[in-house]
């Protein structure tokens, strides 16, 4: 119990991302070596697996409130960091550490992965063993993701949570595995490119500095990847431009942004609905993430360049998936788009470049994880009960499951960005932070938000309210205790959120301020000419797009 | 002393290749060497043991020896005896070793001759040993001879199947007609500097000769067209598809990878004087080889077939290492050899493994739910293709991402468009692999049985040699540096660098 205590203690954030895996191993292990021992035991039943799966998850849960109490948010910077060689000729490390940005979506991915395991107690049993094994294997790429600074760890995290995926996709498909065959290859392109960018950038690091390393800051003395200057008279291929439209497109299709999204719904859909929730909830935001951390940072004046271009993607994106998601006819791909359509306004945001709009795609990020993980799971839910979720079949419903239909409301409203819950407070930040520098695109992005209220208020009435041609509702059978106690989780943070949104966004402000200090540092050092292009758009500029 | 494990180790697969047929004539009379009369698939199994201990022999002596046994020196001009020629040396046998224990199944069902079947296998692997070590045309040729001509046996050593005659004799023409190009460049290289010896021919090339380029070209075909890289790959998938897969894993792998050191040493030692000649042709060879292998693969229902074009993408990105060069560019090289042995066996085995008297299981179809089958077989074989795909955590990874920076620093370095081009267009093909490779993994585990393969079940012996080959990629992947479990000697990373270092 010491060494554990230990482990927690001094190896908080290692303990946290291994914690999921070391767990469904550790279970996986006991399990081989009993049934070889003794032919009289059996495979573990399904209900164990739940179990200790769930009791992992609350642990790493724990875990994770521990490490929001130990964040000190005035102390800004980088906290609780860990360094290790791993491929040490090569400048690959493990080397993990936290700051606001990674600490709210970390929360997020811990607090998601028990309400999923939960939420999978109620499909069939037979496969049990392989769900807990493969989110667990998930959770522990994404986790690992989140924290990483060396970039090609956080290669390896991402690469490492894109397996698992393939298999839940491809396990779970109804439709054989062609959704989880076209998420591999796309996903494979979009690694090349992005091993593509990070050794390019190695290699021009290594050029500078004498020695390969792909640690994002330095550690230890040694330089990080961050001071690499990029604007040196090179090949065109050591432009900054050149890195950033490869980071950009690898990150875009991982986090299934416009153009580059269409492999989202399929996988979204595909997948077992706890799966689904941790794919489309967290994984995305992988790549959203990878934006935020590692490509404004590092190019941030070709950023600045393409920023008005991005925004004009995130907001027209935006409004593209909302039109696609009205007229879905089926639930689980309506809420594929409708978070396609939020992560064009994360992306707007993103790409605002400043603290207001940037705070706000933060805010929208975890909000984005928990409607539409939540939103996921109440659909799962109807799933499970009717083994159909065909919007032109869901009647009345609020008279048969009230709860439910209560819960779905204030998801649903909250993801239209109703005033009062979460969803206003991030889509408010993100256009006070675009407004400036794009009007027309966060004009756009309030057309998107309006449109998929007037939709939220149809679909609501239709559903939960209305009554089937014959008359009457569907009489379907309300959540049970586990059930609503999965739905009241999800929509707590989500009104907590619209209430308070300080509590989200005080650990986020400084490091906020902090990456955009570094980006305008960078951009001055890098350019002679005009300085300020570096981190805040000028107004007026790009307004067009 | 550190010659002699060398030696002993050479000296112990000579002498297997020797007494192997003898030991079969023997134990195949009425009254046998040991008492009473052994049934066929008996005799097998005893001249496997012997086979695998010849070769383990081989393999301990030659971990055995530092590396220094026999110096580059210009008074013994016929061998080197160092780190390259170890390594190689290693992994050729490790490879061999477990090629010979999963195809003993495999051969009693085909009613295969077994005597000289691991007769030929230990000649061939004594010439392919000994290429590594040789730094001298007539040596070299020597043991290209000695490892190819039993590989042709070998290849069409079902006689029955037409197949197998057709896979032989692919293989023998292609492969005499590169021999008689490889003696033709260095005669010409003979004619340019007056000398044999690779040292001496380096000693003496002058760059801007064009019968010395033409003879250091017609070399380079030669040893390409042994190896089948594109454009001089027509034999391979046909031999490939028709040869046993226990001899297409032999091919495939320890086959290429004792024939790429011969070809490390020409191009080190030979044609260093006149490398940025040479750099243009290894960089067409590296790119042709990587894109048409993989665009070929993706088209092929047959794995045995989809695998070898695969494999022929694999040697463009070893080939863009050799054309990155240096002490760092072969040490990559090295070790993503090393991590390309152990994942491509696996394949090759399972296939081995699924087989049912002498029916292979080489469609994909074959492998449709097999994880239902047989779930520790489905999972070593995913995690196998998945290093050839390059996912992390796997061996392919850390062997892909080695290469891949090495070049781009180097590129980057020399500010090299070409090669920072060649390297893009590697990791798109790697991606592009990806598309292929994952077809097995669909049929393993997103596939019901179809019930029409051959439907074996596999040996002990063949679960352990996956197994193996699953651990050994693993392990490579993860804590490559830790690795020296698999090879006593420790940090394998480093090991490749120690062996890459001697050449420079």
């Amino acid at each position: 119990m010491d060494g554990l205590a230990y482990l927690a203690e001094r190896h908080l954030l290692t303990s946290i991302v291994f914690l999921p895996l070391a767990g469904a191993l550790a279970l996986l292990l006991l399990e081989v070596s009993l049934t070889a021992l003794s032919s009289s035991i059996q495979r573990f039943s399904a209900l164990t697996w739940r179990v200790f799966g769930l009791v992992f998850a609350l642990l790493g849960l724990a875990l994770a409130a521990e490490l929001w109490l130990l964040f000190d948010p005035a102390a800004g910077g980088l906290q609780l960091v860990e360094h290790a060689a791993w491929l040490g000729d090569w400048g690959v490390s493990y080397y993990v550490g936290v700051d606001g940005i990674s600490l709210l979506l970390v929360m997020l991915a811990a607090f998601l992965y028990p309400l999923a395991l939960l939420a999978s107690w109620g499909e069939p049993s037979e496969r049990a063993r392989h769900l807990v094994v493969l989110l667990s294997a998930l959770q522990t790429g994404l986790l690992g993701a989140l924290l990483s600074l060396n970039l090609l760890t956080f290669f390896v995290f991402v690469e490492a949570s894109a397996v698992p995926v393939y298999f839940l996709v491809g396990l779970w498909s109804r439709r054989g595995s062609g959704a989880a065959t076209r998420y591999m290859r796309l996903s494979a392109l979009g690694s090349a490119l992005l091993l593509l960018g990070i050794l390019l950038l190695g290699s021009l690091h290594a050029q500078q500095f004498g020695a390969t390393n792909f640690d994002l800051f330095g550690f230890g003395g040694a330089p990080g990847l961050i001071e690499t200057e990029l604007d040196g008279a090179g090949p065109w291929w050591t432009a900054q431009g050149f890195l950033f439209a490869a980071f950009a497109i690898a990150l875009f299709i991982k986090a299934g942004l416009f153009p580059l999204h269409f492999w989202t719904p399929d996988a979204t859909v595909e997948s077992p609905p706890s799966a689904s929730v941790l794919l489309a909830a967290v994984g995305l935001k992988l790549g959203a993430y990878g934006l935020v951390r590692f490509a404004l940072p590092l190019f941030p004046l070709a950023a600045a360049a393409w920023a008005p271009w991005m925004c004009a993607l995130g907001g027209l994106g935006a409004l593209y998936a909302a039109l696609l998601a009205v007229v879905q006819t089926d639930l689980e791909r309506l809420v594929a788009y409708w978070s396609l359509s939020i992560m064009g306004l994360v992306c707007l945001g993103i790409f605002g470049l400043n603290p207001i709009a940037l705070e706000g795609a933060l805010l929208q990020m975890v909000h984005h994880g928990l409607v539409i993980g939540g939103l996921l799971l109440l659909s799962g839910m109807l799933a499970q009960r009717r083994a159909i979720s065909r919007l032109g079949e869901l009647s009345g419903l609020a008279g048969s499951m009230p709860v439910f239909a209560a819960i779905f409301t204030l998801l649903l409203l909250s993801a239209a960005g109703t005033p009062l819950l979460g969803g206003f407070s991030a889509a408010w930040l993100i256009f006070l932070g675009a407004y400036p520098s794009a009007p027309w695109l966060a004009a756009a992005a309030i057309l998107t938000l309006g449109l998929l209220a007037v939709f939220a208020f149809w679909l609501l009435g239709r559903a939960l309210f209305g009554a089937l041609p014959g008359g009457g509702g569907r009489q379907l059978a309300e959540l049970d205790l586990r059930e609503k106690l999965v739905a009241c989780s999800v929509a707590l943070p989500v009104l907590w959120m619209g209430l308070s949104p300080m509590t989200f966004l005080g650990p986020v402000e400084r490091s906020v301020g902090e990456l955009l200090e570094s980006m305008q540092r960078r951009g001055a050092a890098g350019m002679e000419s005009g300085p300020e292009a570096a981190a805040q758009p000028r107004p007026g500029r790009g307004a067009g797009n | 002393m550190t010659l002699d494990s060398d030696a002993t180790a050479v000296a112990s697969l000579a002498l297997g290749a020797l007494a192997l047929p003898l030991a079969d004539v023997l134990l195949a009379r009425k009254r046998s060497l040991l008492g009473a009369q052994l049934t066929r698939e008996r005799r097998g199994s005893y001249l496997a043991f012997a086979t695998g201990l010849t070769i383990a022999i081989a393999l301990l002596f030659t971990l055995a020896s530092d590396g220094t046994g026999l110096p580059l020196d210009p008074n013994q001009p016929l061998a080197t005896f160092d780190g390259l020629s170890r390594f190689l040396g290693a992994v050729t046998l490790g490879t061999a070793l477990l090629t010979v224990l999963s195809t003993n199944r495999y051969l009693a069902g085909a009613g295969t001759r077994h005597g000289e079947y691991y007769a030929l296998l230990l000649a061939s692997l004594l010439g392919l040993v000994l290429l590594p070590a040789c730094t001298h045309m007539v040596s070299l040729y020597l043991a290209l001879e000695l490892a190819s001509v039993p590989g042709y046996a070998l290849a069409g050593i079902r006689r029955d199947s037409p197949r197998g005659s057709e896979a032989a004799l692919k293989a023998f023409l292609a492969g005499s007609v590169s021999s008689a190009v490889l003696l033709y460049g260095a005669a010409l290289l003979y004619g340019a500097t007056g000398e044999l010896a690779l040292l001496e021919i380096g000693l003496a090339l002058d760059p801007g000769e064009p019968l010395a380029l033409l003879g250091g070209g017609l070399v380079l075909i030669g040893l390409a067209g042994k190896l089948a890289i594109v454009p001089f790959h027509q034999w391979s998938p046909d031999t490939f598809e028709g040869a046993p897969v226990g001899v297409v894993a032999f091919l495939a792998t320890a086959w290429k990878i004792a024939v790429l050191g011969a070809l490390v040493r020409v191009l080190t030692l030979a044609l260093a004087p006149a490398e940025e000649a040479f750099q243009a042709v290894l960089w067409a060879l590296a790119a042709l080889s990587m894109t048409l292998g993989n665009l070929a693969a993706l088209v092929q229902r047959n794995t045995k077939r989809m695998f070898a074009y695969a494999g022929l993408a694999h040697l463009g990105y070893v080939v863009l290492g050799l054309r990155v060069g240096g002490a760092e560019g072969t040490a990559a090289v090295l070790f993503f050899l090393l991590a390309y042995a152990p994942a491509a066996l696996g394949t090759f085995a399972a296939i081995s493994a699924l087989a049912r008297d002498g029916r292979e299981s080489d469609r994909l179809e074959d492998l449709a739910g097999l994880f239902r089958r047989q779930p520790l077989l489905a999972l070593a074989l995913a995690v196998c293709v998945f290093s050839l795909i390059g996912v992390p955590g796997t061996a392919g990874f850390v062997a892909k991402f080695q290469l891949f920076s090495v070049s781009l620093s180097q590129g980057v370095a020399a500010g090299d468009t070409g090669l920072v081009l060649l390297t893009a267009l590697a990791l798109a093909n790697v991606a592009l692999s990806a598309v292929f490779y994952l077809r097995v993994p669909v049929a393993l585990f997103m596939r019901e049985d179809s019930g029409t393969g051959p439907g074996g079940t596999p040996g002990s012996l063949d679960r352990a040699v996956l197994a193996g080959c699953a651990w050994a990629v693993l392990i490579l992947g993860i804590a490559p540096q830790d690795a020296g479990v698999i090879v006593p000697g420790g940090d394998l990373l480093r090991l490749a660098q120690g062996a890459a270092g001697a050449l420079y």
